[in-house]
């Protein structure tokens, strides 16, 4: 049986800054005048996710991923629309709302800074009702899985970004909630990490069926969690279906970066690009429909006395821009 | 209700500890501070030639001053600051997260601080006080009395902080804002001079503000004997003031979740 557990209707956003002219004069003028610059952050969103599911939220910068999950977090009022989730409301009843749910913003720490994260777990404990013998054996157990037994008594201002964004993600899952928002959780995080992470959240997502949305600039951690994807660009979805989708009709091209040993002369090859030409080396987007990139690194390798490739996949700005080109064809 | 509330408490007591030092500072700049008024009081009694002015034996005045250090630490607020910074640097938008109210869960954490300054900074200041100013414990009935009016008056004087820190909903930076209500309040609460030093009209307009049952009643309680109709008098406005500025909280609080843009994350 599906349920739906978030349900959103043309939700929308904006945000009112005023804005300043540099230099002294125009702060003296903006005294008596005020120039107000209204940011549409989130312009008519409809989205609804059912209870288990892992979806991946992307889109460029600027485009209103962090404003939707505060506002699903209850954290933020919307100016328009229509939000359920749990059952709730959620800035309408916020304290009994979040009781529910977990939350990780990878951009500031909900531990206590001077304090070490076992602290800020144990106040969890008490703010969200867990009892003793079940919180003991989660920490034991989330703190095996993310390998923090070793800093959890450190000051949080003294963890690795890394460590502070695993213990962090402990305190928001502590206690064992439905739905999860994580909002860039893998920033800072090594390959191996990240990796420990993603693990993480697949795990408990199997085993508790807890429904995840995630935000992420980085299209592994969307690969390796998420079976659907949403993106979001200006303040509205451009896209919302299965990832498989994505990676077969918008993913389908790479960005090579090549070095060489020397200048690389008479570079000629199907389907490929040069974006960029520099001394030694060569920015090259692949066409994956009309060549394989195995060929082409076959041929640069062949052909050329390579240093170093890098591999690159679609930017997420091409791929909205497929999708609208798409739209309007 | 009562583990969130005791959690809250516990976990700013712990922070306290790591900030002890600040706390350090205050036992030596607090005595001095008495010490000053006391010559500053001391030379004008004298040049004076009255052993009594508005009421107060030198002696007398010298007491109030150190109960007024007293009083000042124990209901001591600054949440208005914290609103200010945790409002710019985004804290507040991780605050929001946790299931519990905020006005509670700042209160809590601000008391366990208070307690901790209670237990290293009040507490020895009272004893150096009562042995180098030879100042008088009031009767067993009177302390309980005075214990009362302190944790109204504490609840009072986090309220007043905390209506001016929701200002930095609308205004961000509140710096000056805080300041000037600082000094009102100290002043009008008799935090400077006590207040039947100022004109009897204003001593009356006074009685109806809330700003003296914050201090200068509850340090009169601790000098001289109170009747009960007198003690029931500064309690009920001390409740009354509570009341009207829950209300006004409330209604402000529900105007500042609305405007808070979440920055910072
Ligand atoms: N507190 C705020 N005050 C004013 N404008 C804001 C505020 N927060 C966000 N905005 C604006 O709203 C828009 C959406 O921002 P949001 O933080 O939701 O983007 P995002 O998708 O999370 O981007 P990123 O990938 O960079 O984190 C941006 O144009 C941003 O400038
Ligand atoms: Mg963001």
């Amino acid at each position: 049986m599906t349920q739906n557990i978030i349900e959103v209707k043309n939700l929308k956003k904006m945000y009112k800054t005023h804005e300043r002219e540099p230099g002294l004069i125009n702060a003296a003028k903006s005294i008596f005048k005020r120039n107000y610059r209204i940011d549409y952050a989130l312009r008519g969103i409809n989205l609804s996710i059912n209870k288990g599911e892992i979806v991946g939220f992307i889109g460029p910068n600027g485009a209103g991923k962090s404003t939707t999950i505060k506002i699903l977090s209850g954290i933020l009022y919307p100016d328009e629309g229509e939000v359920n989730v749990l059952g709730f409301v959620p800035w309408k009843e916020r304290v009994k709302y979040v009781q529910n749910i977990g939350v990780v913003f990878g951009q500031k720490t909900q531990l206590w800074w001077d304090l070490p994260a076992i602290d800020t777990f144990e106040l969890n404990k008490d703010l969200y009702k867990i009892p003793k013998e079940v919180f003991k054996r989660r920490l034991k157990f989330m703190m095996k899985v993310m390998n923090v037994e070793r800093v959890i008594k450190k000051p949080v201002r003294d963890l690795s970004l890394g460590e502070r964004m695993k213990c962090q993600t402990i305190a928001a899952l502590l206690h064992k909630p439905k739905l999860v928002f994580l909002d860039e959780p893998t920033i800072g995080l090594d390959v191996v990490a990240k990796e420990r992470y993603r693990n993480f959240i697949l795990e408990t997502n199997e085993r508790f069926g807890t429904t995840f949305l995630i935000t992420t600039h980085d299209m592994q951690d969307v690969e390796k969690l998420c079976k659907r994807v949403i993106i979001i660009n200006h303040g509205k979805i451009v896209y919302d279906g299965p990832l498989k989708e994505i990676k077969e009709k918008y993913m389908t091209t790479k960005i090579l970066d090549v070095k060489f040993d020397g200048k690389p002369v008479g570079f000629k090859c199907k389907g490929c690009i040069v974006l960029k030409r520099g001394r030694c080396g060569l920015k090259i987007k692949v066409d994956l429909s009309k060549k394989k990139i195995r060929d082409v690194i076959d041929y640069l390798i062949g052909e050329f006395e390579v240093l170093d490739i890098n591999i690159q996949d679609t930017p997420i700005e091409e791929i909205i821009q497929k999708i609208y080109q798409e739209k309007n064809d | 209700m009562i583990k969130k509330f005791l959690a809250s408490l516990k976990i700013g007591l712990k922070s306290a500890v790591i900030y002890r030092f600040h706390f350090y500072v205050g036992l030596v700049t607090a005595p001095l501070t008495l010490l000053i008024y006391y010559y500053l009081w001391k030379s004008i009694y004298g040049f004076s030639g009255q052993t009594i002015i508005n009421g107060f034996s030198f002696e007398l005045l010298v007491s109030y001053y150190a109960i007024n250090t007293i009083v000042a630490w124990i209901v001591y607020s600054e949440v208005d600051e914290w609103f200010e910074r945790n409002i710019l640097n985004g804290e507040l938008t991780v605050d929001l997260i946790i299931p519990i109210h905020l006005f509670p869960y700042y209160f809590l954490i601000h008391q366990g601080f208070n307690i901790f300054c209670l237990v290293v900074e009040t507490l020895p200041f009272l004893f150096i006080a009562t042995m180098v100013f030879n100042i008088q414990l009031p009767g067993v009935g009177m302390i309980l009395a005075f214990i009362v009016g302190l944790l109204l008056a504490l609840l009072l004087n986090f309220m007043i902080a905390y209506l001016v820190g929701l200002g930095a909903f609308w205004l961000k930076r509140i710096t000056g804002m805080r300041r000037a209500k600082n000094t009102i309040v100290m002043f009008l609460a008799g935090g400077i001079l006590p207040l039947s030093f100022f004109p009897i009209w204003f001593q009356k307009i006074s009685e109806f503000l809330p700003f003296q049952y914050i201090r200068n009643s509850i340090i009169n309680i601790w000098l001289y004997p109170q009747s009960l109709v007198e003690l029931l008098k500064i309690y009920f406005m001390q409740l009354f003031w509570i009341g009207i500025f829950w209300l006004i909280i409330s209604f402000v609080w529900k105007k500042a979740s609305k405007k808070f843009s979440g920055v910072g994350v």
